[in-house]
């Protein structure tokens, strides 16, 4: 009988201190004066100056650009169509049939200032660009 | 049309004349196409005619360094809350970035704290040693492993490894930084059983990339949904870190391959969609492991993924395990031929690349019936990592080129 009160005393204490240690381990945090530091950081970037567009697109010369995302070149192909239909003397280049090299997203600002290059070329009045997915 | 504001800001232009065609433009028939730029076409007319710059800066006027510090009362557990509100966050708790704790990851690299490490885009933050080392400490790191996240995020920024692309891209690309060299042993990066598996406390291996990927997406500016576009992501973005088990490679190592002298402590940074395992355990032969491999690598690359590309071609890199590289040499293979029998058989069908493609033919190699799936044997890196065991793996990494830099002390 001795023996099976001590077994149980021993439970007992043991369910105690099991019960008692995520208090232990999960006890209310203290609130403490931090400094601490912004991870964000700053933008640096050289500001850029964009022309006004014209007013009109008659008798002006339009340049679509494709970087070969997936059907860019179908939604130009179909802008150049109603363009044409809409707006008199518009002159249309579709930049990929003549540099089929620029058919690309740019991975580097050398890449880009090439692009803008063969763009300039046409002196367009205005780019239109095509971002499909 | 977020990540195309926040691109046109990160040139320097606060906005531009934008039109929104519904997504998707991709997958879909030519018809509904055709049908969905006729109903966008009057305002493309409108905005090509009538649309104003705007004249804001876009530019911060603050200097980059020393970094902004705030006071903040509360618990380490508020320290965390306010971290996840400003999204300056991976979605785990942090190490809350003290100037105290700062300063003493700072003792990890003789670089200055002022010193610039680059830009990151698309959000152009300015990345300087002081600011890493704020994430280092974020992500649960050493400062003896702050060398290594300095190189690595200088590789990253290498334009030839294309940042941008890679972080807006709906491809789940995630960065994989391999280390080479002394310092593996030297700072316990882990490079043999479990290699790429969850690592002790602190461990190198996942606080190093967790870093990394903290300092890419916050100073960067690039969570999902926008301007990170990544259609599921990839869990791989949390860390993706591990050495290479030198003495296991019969041949030159990975950063060798890449052009670091022999015995150089290095980092390669690739970016990494696919992740195949070779469970291979029945080959005892060079060509019996390196057959299926091909046979595998070529379908993942050409067909699952765009790898199958008319210029250069992506890199790809094959993990193999100290056994399956032990093989292979045995059997009295050099690096140069396992790379060429790599190539000439991982090939895929020009029939199944159509079909595809929507029947769009490529821009080159559209008349071979069976081309290979890169450019040439120099498109394969091969590595050996991990500990016992017949596994190896392949990762398909994507046009964002491996970069390799030394790591300074």
């Amino acid at each position: 009988m001795r023996k099976v009160l001590h077994k149980h005393l021993l439970t007992c204490i043991a369910l105690t201190l099991m019960l008692s240690l995520p208090m232990i381990s999960f006890g209310k945090e203290t609130s403490q004066s931090w400094e601490l530091v912004n991870p964000e950081g700053i933008v640096r970037v050289e500001p850029m100056k964009v022309n006004l567009h014209p007013s009109t697109l008659e008798g002006k010369t339009v340049v679509l650009r494709w970087n070969g995302k997936h059907n860019g070149d179908n939604v130009l192909n179909r802008v150049a169509e109603m363009l044409s239909e809409q707006v008199k003397d518009v002159k249309i280049v579709k930049l990929w049939e003549t540099y089929p090299d620029t058919v690309m997203v740019s991975s580097s600002q050398e890449k880009s200032k090439d692009i803008a290059k063969k763009v300039a070329s046409f002196k367009p009045d205005l780019v239109i660009a095509s971002q499909t997915d | 049309m977020e990540l195309a504001k926040t691109t046109m800001r990160s040139v320097g232009a606060p906005d531009m004349a934008f039109v929104l065609v519904p997504h998707p433009l991709g997958g879909i028939k030519l018809e509904e196409i055709r049908a969905k730029t006729t109903a966008a076409f009057p305002d493309i007319l409108k905005q090509s005619t009538q649309w104003k710059p705007n004249t804001a800066s876009v530019s911060s006027s603050k200097k980059p360094y020393p970094a902004e510090r705030f006071a903040f009362k509360g618990t380490g557990s508020d320290v965390t809350d306010l971290y996840y509100k400003q999204k300056w966050s991976d979605g785990l708790p942090i190490v809350p970035p003290t100037s105290d704790r700062v300063k003493k990851m700072l003792s990890g690299t003789s670089m200055k704290p002022a010193d610039v490490i680059g830009i990151i885009p698309p959000r152009m933050g300015v990345i300087t040693v002081e600011l890493a080392a704020v994430h280092a400490v974020m992500a649960g790191a050493r400062p003896e492993y702050f060398p290594v996240i300095l190189a690595a995020v200088e590789a990253i920024l290498d334009p030839k490894h294309d940042w941008r692309s890679a972080t807006t891209t709906t491809n789940p690309c995630a960065p994989l930084v391999v280390v080479n060299g002394p310092i593996v042993k030297e700072i316990g990066i882990q490079y043999g059983v479990g290699a790429f598996g969850p690592g002790p406390a602190a461990s190198p291996n996942a606080t190093i990339g967790r870093a990394v990927n903290l300092i890419m997406d916050i100073v960067g500016g690039s969570q999902p949904p926008s301007p990170d576009k990544t259609t599921l992501g990839t869990p791989m973005s949390y860390t993706m870190v591990l050495g290479e088990n030198e003495a296991a490679n019969p041949w030159q190592t990975l950063s060798e391959q890449q052009g670091a002298k022999k015995g150089a402590s290095t980092v390669t940074v690739f970016e990494v969609r696919s992740y195949i395992n070779f469970n291979l355990h029945e080959p005892n032969t060079a060509e019996g492991l390196l057959h299926p491999m091909a046979k595998t690598i070529a379908p993942v690359t050409g067909l699952a993924e765009n790898g199958f590309e008319c210029k250069e071609g992506v890199k790809e890199l094959l993990i193999l395990s100290p056994e399956h590289a032990d093989t292979i040499k045995k059997d009295g293979w050099d690096l140069g031929r396992v790379k060429s029998y790599l190539h000439d058989n991982a090939r895929i069908s020009m029939a199944d690349f159509n079909i595809r493609n929507n029947g769009r033919k490529p821009g080159c190699r559209g008349n071979e019936a069976n081309p290979t799936v890169v450019k040439g044997p120099e498109n394969y890196l091969i590595m050996v990592a991990g500990g016992e065991g017949k596994h190896s793996v392949f990762l398909e990494t994507t046009r964002y080129d491996p970069v390799t830099k030394e790591i300074k002390e």
